[in-house]
Protein backbone atom coordinates (compact mmCIF):
# COMPACT_ATOMS: atom_id res chain seq x y z
CA UNK A 1 0.00 0.00 0.00
CA UNK A 2 0.91 3.62 -1.06
CA UNK A 3 0.59 6.65 1.34
CA UNK A 4 1.72 9.04 -1.32
CA UNK A 5 0.14 8.36 -4.96
CA UNK A 6 3.18 8.37 -7.26
CA UNK A 7 5.68 6.59 -4.72
CA UNK A 8 7.65 8.27 -2.43
CA UNK A 9 9.70 10.79 -2.02
CA UNK A 10 10.08 12.04 -5.62
CA UNK A 11 14.01 13.50 -6.41
CA UNK A 12 12.65 17.05 -7.52
CA UNK A 13 11.27 17.26 -3.97
CA UNK A 14 13.17 20.29 -2.30
CA UNK A 15 14.84 18.68 1.22
CA UNK A 16 14.66 15.42 -0.27
CA UNK A 17 17.76 14.13 1.57
CA UNK A 18 16.18 15.20 4.61
CA UNK A 19 12.29 13.72 4.17
CA UNK A 20 14.78 10.71 3.81
CA UNK A 21 16.43 10.88 6.59
CA UNK A 22 13.18 11.57 8.29
CA UNK A 23 11.66 8.80 7.25
CA UNK A 24 13.73 6.07 7.41
CA UNK A 25 13.94 7.00 11.31
CA UNK A 26 9.92 7.13 11.13
CA UNK A 27 9.93 3.63 9.61
CA UNK A 28 12.33 2.20 12.43
CA UNK A 29 10.22 3.59 15.07
CA UNK A 30 7.08 2.21 13.72
CA UNK A 31 8.90 -1.11 12.71
CA UNK A 32 10.17 -1.41 16.49
CA UNK A 33 6.32 -0.65 18.10
CA UNK A 34 4.56 -2.96 15.79
CA UNK A 35 2.31 -0.43 15.33
CA UNK A 36 -0.95 -0.81 13.07
CA UNK A 37 -0.49 2.50 10.91
CA UNK A 38 1.05 1.29 8.06
CA UNK A 39 3.33 4.19 7.24
CA UNK A 40 5.55 2.34 4.83
CA UNK A 41 6.56 4.09 1.53
CA UNK A 42 5.52 2.35 -1.89
CA UNK A 43 8.30 0.00 -1.88
CA UNK A 44 8.40 -0.77 -5.94
CA UNK A 45 9.30 3.33 -5.80
CA UNK A 46 11.76 3.05 -3.69
CA UNK A 47 14.07 0.79 -5.17
CA UNK A 48 13.37 1.80 -8.07
CA UNK A 49 15.31 4.74 -7.39
CA UNK A 50 17.91 2.92 -5.49
CA UNK A 51 18.72 1.14 -8.17
CA UNK A 52 18.99 3.73 -10.52
CA UNK A 53 21.38 5.36 -7.75
CA UNK A 54 23.54 1.94 -7.12
CA UNK A 55 23.90 1.88 -11.12
CA UNK A 56 24.67 5.12 -11.53
CA UNK A 57 27.53 4.95 -9.03
CA UNK A 58 29.35 2.14 -10.49
CA UNK A 59 31.69 3.54 -12.35
CA UNK A 60 32.22 7.42 -10.53
CA UNK A 61 33.54 8.28 -6.95
CA UNK A 62 30.59 9.21 -4.85
CA UNK A 63 29.91 12.44 -3.55
CA UNK A 64 29.04 12.24 0.06
CA UNK A 65 25.74 13.40 -0.42
CA UNK A 66 25.03 10.02 -2.88
CA UNK A 67 26.68 8.30 -0.20
CA UNK A 68 24.67 9.63 2.60
CA UNK A 69 21.60 8.81 0.52
CA UNK A 70 22.64 5.10 -0.76
CA UNK A 71 22.92 4.35 3.44
CA UNK A 72 19.48 5.75 3.67
CA UNK A 73 17.82 3.74 1.45
CA UNK A 74 19.93 0.42 2.52
CA UNK A 75 18.88 1.50 5.68
CA UNK A 76 15.01 1.66 5.05
CA UNK A 77 15.08 -1.50 3.50
CA UNK A 78 16.47 -3.16 6.14
CA UNK A 79 13.75 -2.46 7.95
CA UNK A 80 10.98 -3.74 6.04
CA UNK A 81 8.89 -6.75 6.68
CA UNK A 82 9.14 -8.25 3.27
CA UNK A 83 8.07 -10.41 1.55
CA UNK A 84 10.89 -13.54 -0.04
CA UNK A 85 10.94 -11.35 -3.32
CA UNK A 86 11.75 -8.27 -1.33
CA UNK A 87 13.92 -10.05 1.01
CA UNK A 88 15.86 -10.80 -1.83
CA UNK A 89 16.36 -7.73 -3.73
CA UNK A 90 17.32 -6.61 -0.66
CA UNK A 91 20.49 -9.09 -0.41
CA UNK A 92 21.63 -8.15 -3.53
CA UNK A 93 20.96 -4.24 -3.49
CA UNK A 94 23.30 -4.63 0.16
CA UNK A 95 25.70 -6.27 -2.17
CA UNK A 96 25.36 -3.50 -4.84
CA UNK A 97 26.28 -1.19 -1.75
CA UNK A 98 29.35 -3.58 -0.82
CA UNK A 99 30.54 -3.15 -4.17
CA UNK A 100 30.39 0.63 -4.64
CA UNK A 101 31.90 1.05 -1.54
CA UNK A 102 34.86 -1.24 -2.23
CA UNK A 103 37.41 0.35 0.06
CA UNK A 104 34.71 2.85 1.90
CA UNK A 105 33.18 0.73 3.45
CA UNK A 106 32.26 1.45 6.91
CA UNK A 107 28.73 2.76 7.11
CA UNK A 108 27.18 -0.03 4.22
CA UNK A 109 28.59 -2.84 6.34
CA UNK A 110 26.72 -1.60 9.52
CA UNK A 111 24.03 -1.71 7.57
CA UNK A 112 24.32 -4.90 6.28
CA UNK A 113 25.19 -6.23 9.42
CA UNK A 114 21.45 -4.59 10.23
CA UNK A 115 19.70 -6.54 7.18
CA UNK A 116 21.10 -9.62 7.55
CA UNK A 117 20.37 -9.64 11.34
CA UNK A 118 16.49 -9.07 10.64
CA UNK A 119 16.44 -11.80 7.95
CA UNK A 120 17.83 -13.89 10.29
CA UNK A 121 15.14 -12.40 13.07
CA UNK A 122 13.26 -15.53 13.74
CA UNK A 123 14.53 -18.93 14.80
CA UNK A 124 11.63 -20.45 13.44
CA UNK A 125 11.90 -19.74 10.03
CA UNK A 126 15.39 -19.29 10.25
CA UNK A 127 16.78 -22.94 7.90
CA UNK A 128 13.74 -21.67 5.16
CA UNK A 129 15.48 -18.40 5.40
CA UNK A 130 18.97 -19.76 5.49
CA UNK A 131 17.83 -21.53 2.28
CA UNK A 132 16.29 -18.53 0.34
CA UNK A 133 19.33 -16.74 0.76
CA UNK A 134 21.61 -19.00 -0.63
CA UNK A 135 19.45 -20.03 -3.62
CA UNK A 136 19.43 -16.00 -4.19
CA UNK A 137 23.36 -15.63 -3.73
CA UNK A 138 24.16 -18.58 -6.03
CA UNK A 139 21.41 -17.28 -8.29
CA UNK A 140 23.11 -13.98 -8.47
CA UNK A 141 26.86 -14.65 -8.75
CA UNK A 142 26.27 -16.93 -11.59
CA UNK A 143 24.50 -14.39 -13.66
CA UNK A 144 27.63 -12.09 -12.58
CA UNK A 145 29.61 -14.67 -14.29
CA UNK A 146 27.90 -13.64 -17.52
CA UNK A 147 28.56 -10.10 -17.12
CA UNK A 148 32.65 -9.37 -17.72
CA UNK A 149 32.71 -5.88 -16.77
CA UNK A 150 31.89 -6.72 -12.84
CA UNK A 151 32.82 -9.65 -12.43
CA UNK A 152 35.49 -10.23 -9.88
CA UNK A 153 34.56 -7.74 -7.60
CA UNK A 154 30.86 -8.51 -7.40
CA UNK A 155 31.04 -12.05 -6.97
CA UNK A 156 33.91 -11.27 -4.21
CA UNK A 157 31.22 -9.40 -2.45
CA UNK A 158 28.49 -11.90 -2.78
CA UNK A 159 31.19 -14.47 -1.51
CA UNK A 160 31.90 -12.64 1.55
CA UNK A 161 28.13 -11.82 2.34
CA UNK A 162 27.30 -15.72 1.78
CA UNK A 163 30.34 -16.68 3.82
CA UNK A 164 29.03 -14.26 6.86
CA UNK A 165 25.37 -15.89 6.41
CA UNK A 166 27.08 -19.27 6.74
CA UNK A 167 28.94 -18.65 9.72
CA UNK A 168 26.06 -17.12 11.63
CA UNK A 169 24.09 -19.65 11.30
CA UNK A 170 26.81 -21.40 13.65
CA UNK A 171 27.95 -18.75 16.10
CA UNK A 172 26.65 -15.46 16.97
CA UNK A 173 28.78 -13.26 15.48
CA UNK A 174 29.06 -9.42 16.35
CA UNK A 175 29.43 -6.19 14.66
CA UNK A 176 33.04 -6.19 15.01
CA UNK A 177 33.62 -9.83 14.10
CA UNK A 178 32.05 -9.24 11.16
CA UNK A 179 33.95 -6.19 10.03
CA UNK A 180 37.14 -8.30 10.71
CA UNK A 181 35.61 -10.75 8.58
CA UNK A 182 35.29 -8.41 5.78
CA UNK A 183 38.77 -7.25 6.16
CA UNK A 184 40.55 -9.73 6.15
CA UNK A 185 38.95 -10.71 2.96
CA UNK A 186 39.29 -7.22 1.15
CA UNK A 187 43.44 -7.81 2.06
CA UNK A 188 43.61 -11.03 0.95
CA UNK A 189 41.90 -9.42 -2.35
CA UNK A 190 44.47 -6.53 -2.42
CA UNK A 191 47.48 -9.14 -2.00
CA UNK A 192 46.17 -11.41 -4.57
CA UNK A 193 45.78 -8.61 -7.13
CA UNK A 194 49.50 -7.21 -6.32
CA UNK B 1 25.18 32.96 44.54
CA UNK B 2 27.54 30.18 43.60
CA UNK B 3 30.86 30.33 40.87
CA UNK B 4 28.68 28.79 38.44
CA UNK B 5 26.49 31.28 38.58
CA UNK B 6 28.13 34.10 38.36
CA UNK B 7 29.78 32.40 35.28
CA UNK B 8 27.21 32.08 33.53
CA UNK B 9 25.63 35.52 34.53
CA UNK B 10 29.15 37.05 33.30
CA UNK B 11 28.47 34.99 29.76
CA UNK B 12 25.31 36.77 29.19
CA UNK B 13 25.85 40.03 29.39
CA UNK B 14 29.06 39.33 26.99
CA UNK B 15 29.09 40.12 23.25
CA UNK B 16 31.56 36.73 22.18
CA UNK B 17 29.16 34.98 24.96
CA UNK B 18 27.69 32.60 21.98
CA UNK B 19 31.11 31.14 21.78
CA UNK B 20 31.65 30.95 24.88
CA UNK B 21 28.51 29.46 25.64
CA UNK B 22 28.93 26.68 22.98
CA UNK B 23 32.41 25.49 24.28
CA UNK B 24 31.23 25.36 27.76
CA UNK B 25 28.58 23.08 26.42
CA UNK B 26 31.24 20.89 24.73
CA UNK B 27 33.65 21.62 27.26
CA UNK B 28 32.51 21.85 30.81
CA UNK B 29 30.74 19.12 32.19
CA UNK B 30 29.46 20.64 34.91
CA UNK B 31 28.19 23.33 33.32
CA UNK B 32 27.05 22.34 30.13
CA UNK B 33 23.40 21.76 31.18
CA UNK B 34 23.24 25.75 32.58
CA UNK B 35 24.73 27.11 29.69
CA UNK B 36 22.83 25.23 27.35
CA UNK B 37 19.56 26.27 29.62
CA UNK B 38 20.64 29.51 29.61
CA UNK B 39 21.39 29.30 24.98
CA UNK B 40 17.89 28.70 24.87
CA UNK B 41 16.26 31.40 26.92
CA UNK B 42 14.22 33.68 25.33
CA UNK B 43 16.34 36.71 26.44
CA UNK B 44 19.21 35.75 24.95
CA UNK B 45 17.80 35.91 21.39
CA UNK B 46 19.56 33.12 19.92
CA UNK B 47 17.85 31.46 17.07
CA UNK B 48 18.95 28.20 14.94
CA UNK B 49 19.79 30.07 12.09
CA UNK B 50 21.76 33.01 14.17
CA UNK B 51 23.41 29.57 16.19
CA UNK B 52 25.31 28.15 12.55
CA UNK B 53 26.15 24.90 12.01
CA UNK B 54 29.08 24.36 14.58
CA UNK B 55 26.57 25.70 17.28
CA UNK B 56 23.24 23.62 16.48
CA UNK B 57 26.29 20.19 16.63
CA UNK B 58 27.34 21.27 19.81
CA UNK B 59 23.45 21.20 21.12
CA UNK B 60 22.73 18.12 19.18
CA UNK B 61 25.49 16.49 21.13
CA UNK B 62 24.21 17.38 24.64
CA UNK B 63 20.67 16.69 23.51
CA UNK B 64 21.47 13.16 22.56
CA UNK B 65 22.23 12.65 26.08
CA UNK B 66 18.54 13.17 27.20
CA UNK B 67 14.97 12.51 26.06
CA UNK B 68 13.89 15.72 27.65
CA UNK B 69 16.71 18.18 26.35
CA UNK B 70 16.22 16.76 22.73
CA UNK B 71 12.46 17.31 22.74
CA UNK B 72 13.20 20.65 24.60
CA UNK B 73 15.37 21.98 21.31
CA UNK B 74 13.12 20.48 18.53
CA UNK B 75 9.84 22.00 20.28
CA UNK B 76 11.41 25.16 20.60
CA UNK B 77 13.12 25.64 17.34
CA UNK B 78 9.91 24.38 15.69
CA UNK B 79 7.46 27.35 17.75
CA UNK B 80 10.20 29.96 17.54
CA UNK B 81 10.27 30.55 13.98
CA UNK B 82 7.60 28.67 12.73
CA UNK B 83 10.43 26.29 11.45
CA UNK B 84 9.01 23.07 10.07
CA UNK B 85 11.16 19.43 11.45
CA UNK B 86 12.08 19.10 7.76
CA UNK B 87 14.11 22.89 7.90
CA UNK B 88 15.61 22.18 10.97
CA UNK B 89 17.22 18.93 9.92
CA UNK B 90 18.24 20.43 6.53
CA UNK B 91 19.90 23.33 8.55
CA UNK B 92 22.15 20.43 9.94
CA UNK B 93 23.87 19.73 6.69
CA UNK B 94 23.03 16.04 7.10
CA UNK B 95 24.79 14.82 4.12
CA UNK B 96 27.98 16.20 5.17
CA UNK B 97 28.26 15.67 8.55
CA UNK B 98 30.55 12.89 10.32
CA UNK B 99 28.40 13.14 13.55
CA UNK B 100 24.86 13.34 11.85
CA UNK B 101 24.24 9.98 14.10
CA UNK B 102 23.81 12.73 17.06
CA UNK B 103 21.18 14.19 15.20
CA UNK B 104 19.54 11.26 14.67
CA UNK B 105 19.35 10.24 18.73
CA UNK B 106 17.61 13.58 19.30
CA UNK B 107 15.57 13.09 16.82
CA UNK B 108 14.30 9.73 17.51
CA UNK B 109 13.45 10.99 21.49
CA UNK B 110 11.80 13.90 19.61
CA UNK B 111 10.03 11.38 17.75
CA UNK B 112 8.82 8.97 20.64
CA UNK B 113 5.46 10.59 21.22
CA UNK B 114 3.57 9.02 18.53
CA UNK B 115 1.06 12.02 18.22
CA UNK B 116 4.38 13.98 17.41
CA UNK B 117 4.85 11.48 14.68
CA UNK B 118 1.07 11.91 13.67
CA UNK B 119 1.82 15.25 13.29
CA UNK B 120 5.12 14.78 10.81
CA UNK B 121 4.21 12.10 8.85
CA UNK B 122 1.03 14.02 7.94
CA UNK B 123 3.07 17.33 7.43
CA UNK B 124 5.65 15.25 5.50
CA UNK B 125 2.74 14.09 2.90
CA UNK B 126 1.61 17.63 2.10
CA UNK B 127 4.92 18.98 1.44
CA UNK B 128 4.86 15.80 -0.85
CA UNK B 129 2.06 16.20 -2.44
CA UNK B 130 2.71 20.33 -2.51
CA UNK B 131 5.63 19.70 -4.68
CA UNK B 132 4.08 18.03 -7.26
Amino acid sequence: MSIFRGGLLLSNVSNYIEYLFLWRILCQLMNEEDDDINIHPDFHELITYFYRLIKSSVNQKLSSTKEFIICQYASILSTYDMLDIYRRKCIEATGRCILVHYGQYEKIIEQAFYLIHRVHSSIDTINERYKLITYTLNDIIQRCQNEEFEKLTFIQCMTIIKVFIEQEKQIQLNHTDFKQLIDSLVRKKKNNSN
Amino acid sequence: MDRRRQIISLIEYSSNSLEFLLSTIETDNDLSQLAFESLLSDERGFTINTLGIQGRLAIFKLASTSRDLSRLIFTRWISQNGHELIDILQLCELSNLNDRSIIEIALRYFLDDENIRRIVINNTKIAIGNSK
